[in-house]
Formats: C-alpha cells, structure tokens, sequence
C-alpha cells in the first residue's frame, strides 16, 4: 500500500489530513495494511460518508463489523477485570484503546484496538496479576521476578477470557524511558478522569497524560508505530480541554520530551493540526543523551538486552544493583 | 393507536454497544451473543437512549420516518419486548 493511501485514510477528518490519494482504495491490495494498522474504523467512516471510494464497500463493512464485535468482546473482558481489581482494592486506570475510543474522535466505531490495557501501581502489579491469574488467566510469558515485576517491569501479559490479551501495565514504556516516569504522577488526581462504559465509571488518564502515553507509544513502541496510534496523538492534540503546559512539565519531569516531539511530529505529518505543542515539536532537538538512550528503541532484535543496559544507565546508583538482581534472579541479562 | 404502557423505557446503561454503518452492535455484559439491529431498529436503539414513555418513542420514532405513529406502535412495541427479553433495555417508572 502506498504511504500516501494510507496517510489519506489515516488522517481522515483531521485539520490538515490529506484529502484525496491518487491511488484508488482496492480491498484485495490495502485492506490487510489497514487493519493491522488499527483503521478500519475511520476507513469505514470514511467511506460511509463518501470521502474514500472503496471498489468491495461490503467486504469493509464486514471488516468493520467484525472489529467491533471484537472491541465489545473485550470491553465485556476488561470491565470484568477491572471490577475484579478493585474489589480488593487495587487501584487501576484504563488505558490506551478503550478508554482512547470513548474520549477522542467523532464516535466509538472509529476507533479499533486489539487487547485490553490497565495501569495498576508497580507494588501492586504481582497481586493483580494474581488476582486475574485466580480467575483462569495465564501469563503468555514466565515472570522474571516479583521483584523486576514490582519495580522495573513495563508490563505483564496474561492471555484471559476467549483468548484475549491483557496487559497489566506498571509504567508507560518498556526500557528506561519507563524507568523514569514518576508513577506517583500516573495516579495523581489532576491527572486521572472516568469514562463510562458499559454503565461503569472507569477511572482513567484526563487528556494530558493520554497524549504523553500515546506519543511514547508511537515513539518507543513499534518500530514503525501503527497509524492508529498516531492518530490517537492527532485527537488528542485537538482537545479544546488540553493544557500544553501540564503536557510539557509531564513530559520534563520524565525526561520523556524526545518521545513526546517525536510522536507530535508524527502526528503532525499526518495532519493534526497546528498548535503550541507542534511548533514545539518541530524545534526540538534531541541531546547526544537522548540519541544514546533512544538506540536501544531502535531495532526489534536483542530489543531487552539492549534496554535492560540502557535502563542502568538512567537508574539512580541505589537501584542498580536491585535491578541486577532482579534480572538475574530467575534468568540472566 | 391502542393504549401503550406508561412506564418509562430506556437503553440499559449496563449495555455494550457500537455503531458498523446503520446497523447496531449490542452485547449484554458476561453474554457472548452479539444482538444485530438493523436500520430501523438502530433509529430504535439511538431514540432508546434516552428514557421515555412508549407513547412519546413511537411518536420520535414516526417523526423521524415521516410515518403515521399508529401503523408503527405494534412494531415498536413488539421490537422493544425483544429487547426487554434480551435485557438491553428496561421497562421503569
């Protein structure tokens, strides 16, 4: 699929998305690309209000209908584990595609997601996880430690319910850019907000710590970030309720400003619109110790190796060797 | 028009649910079963969110398709009886 096709269906309805493609949109050469991109909301969108021509609209309509028998599938899936959580008072925080589909863009249908994702507090992560593993869900990975679980961990995965995916989340992002965000700040109250879903007030980010979470998703995640996520940085840039100062001291007080640009310059080459925050954006320039700690993002092999070495180097001198330590317990760097 | 209930009728909030064109997805939470509402039924499901007695949705429901609300009221009644059977929707003062 060209880029330029893609960037026209993922940019739909932006302030400076692209308006037309010269290629026209065949489902037998781009609708794969599309939905591993995580559009085939805003494609259906699209089409149904006649900006994209499709030559099979009934195979995008099955596509999509099938996507939202699955979002509600897990929504059903994540509301279970959330009201499992918090029966024995574990503080949890919606993140990500769900809570992402009800908070930005014109309608729920638009936005497609693949799994469930909660934020628990890193003390708390073990118990959680074992809360859910109690009620029939398994790890896909074995646990290193509790230790690098409680402290270092991005997340944990556990393989529930129709056999979704879950993801309990401990920090942002994997490597040491996860390492140096304040959890206390993820749980603080001027950042946290509800959604209702499913007639459950589902605590989640407000929009600040959204934007923050998607750029370094779209930064640090994928190699190449889904279009999807992108756009979720779009959106959410065009929350009239946005504070670009609360976004920037997040950002500042994580040392996560390289991702944060990174991802606003992606957001708005895909047509987000102009603000304080893309000028910023587009200024930015990454020090010689960001580029070091960047690096290790950078490829998919030997990705938690690499990260792991790079994670020392930004922990404080008192949590090295326990971070050692928890590495090591079960397997070695 | 016969005489339709007085109590109110309303989508149940404990209800999941997405738009796929001029269909209706709905799934009742712990249910695997995916109820489909098609066109005239999802006008349905959009009026239902809001509660309101039987008599004022059949009356939305002829306005928004320019038909006389006694042809349609035992249509409407008989669709919302399915979903009251199907829990996703609730019948209340």
């Amino acid at each position: 699929m060209t880029d330029e096709l893609l960037a026209h269906v993922g940019g739909w309805g932006l302030p400076n998305g692209l308006v037309s493609a010269a290629e026209p949109f065949e489902v037998s050469r781009h609708l794969s690309k599309v939905i591993g991109d995580r559009l085939t909301g805003v494609l259906h969108a699209a089409m149904v209000a006649g900006d994209i021509e499709v030559d099979e609209p009934d195979a995008v309509s099955h596509a999509h209908k099938d996507a939202m028998a699955q979002v509600l599938l897990l929504e059903d899936v994540m509301l279970e584990a959330y009201e499992s959580l918090r029966a024995v008072d574990i503080e949890v925080r919606l993140v990500k595609g769900s809570a992402l589909a009800h908070l930005v863009g014109n309608d729920p249908s638009e936005r497609v997601f693949g799994d469930t994702d909660l934020l628990v507090r890193g003390d708390q992560l073990p118990a959680a996880a074992t809360v859910l593993e109690n009620n029939s869900a398994v790890r896909i990975q074995p646990r290193v430690s509790e230790l690098f679980e409680r402290r270092f961990a991005k997340s944990v995965t556990l393989r529930w319910r129709a056999d979704t995916e879950l993801d309990l989340h401990r920090t942002l992002a994997p490597g040491p850019f996860g390492l140096m965000i304040d959890s206390d700040d993820l749980f603080a109250a001027t950042n946290t907000s509800t959604v209702s879903i499913g007639g459950v007030d589902v605590a989640t980010f407000g929009p600040e710590l959204h934007l923050v979470h998607a750029a370094m998703h779209a930064a640090l995640g994928d190699v190449t970030p889904r279009l999807g996520n992108v756009r979720d940085i779009a959106l959410l840039l065009g929350r009239s309720d946005l504070s670009n100062d609360r976004v920037m001291a997040l950002a500042a007080g994580w040392n996560a400003e390289v991702p944060l640009a990174r991802g606003i310059v992606a957001a708005t080459k895909l047509g987000a619109g102009r603000s304080g925050l893309t000028d910023w954006a587009d200024q930015y320039r990454a020090s010689s110790r960001d580029r070091r700690i960047l690096a290790c993002y950078g490829s998919r092999e030997g990705r938690f190796r690499a990260q792991a070495w790079a994670s020392l180097r930004v922990l404080p001198w008192r949590e090295r060797p326990a971070f050692v330590r928890a590495l090591t317990t079960r397997r070695g760097l | 028009m016969g005489a339709l209930p007085l109590d109110q009728v309303v989508a149940r909030a404990a209800v999941l649910w997405r738009r796929s064109g001029d269909q209706i997805l709905i799934r009742r939470r712990g249910n695997d079963e995916i109820v489909v509402l098609a066109a005239t039924a999802a006008s349905l499901w959009d009026c239902l969110q809001t509660p309101r007695p039987m008599a004022e949705l059949v009356d939305e429901l002829g306005r928004l398709h320019e038909t006389d609300p006694n042809q349609i009221a035992p249509d409407v009644q008989a669709a919302v009886d399915v979903l009251v059977a199907q829990q996703a929707v609730t019948l209340g003062d």
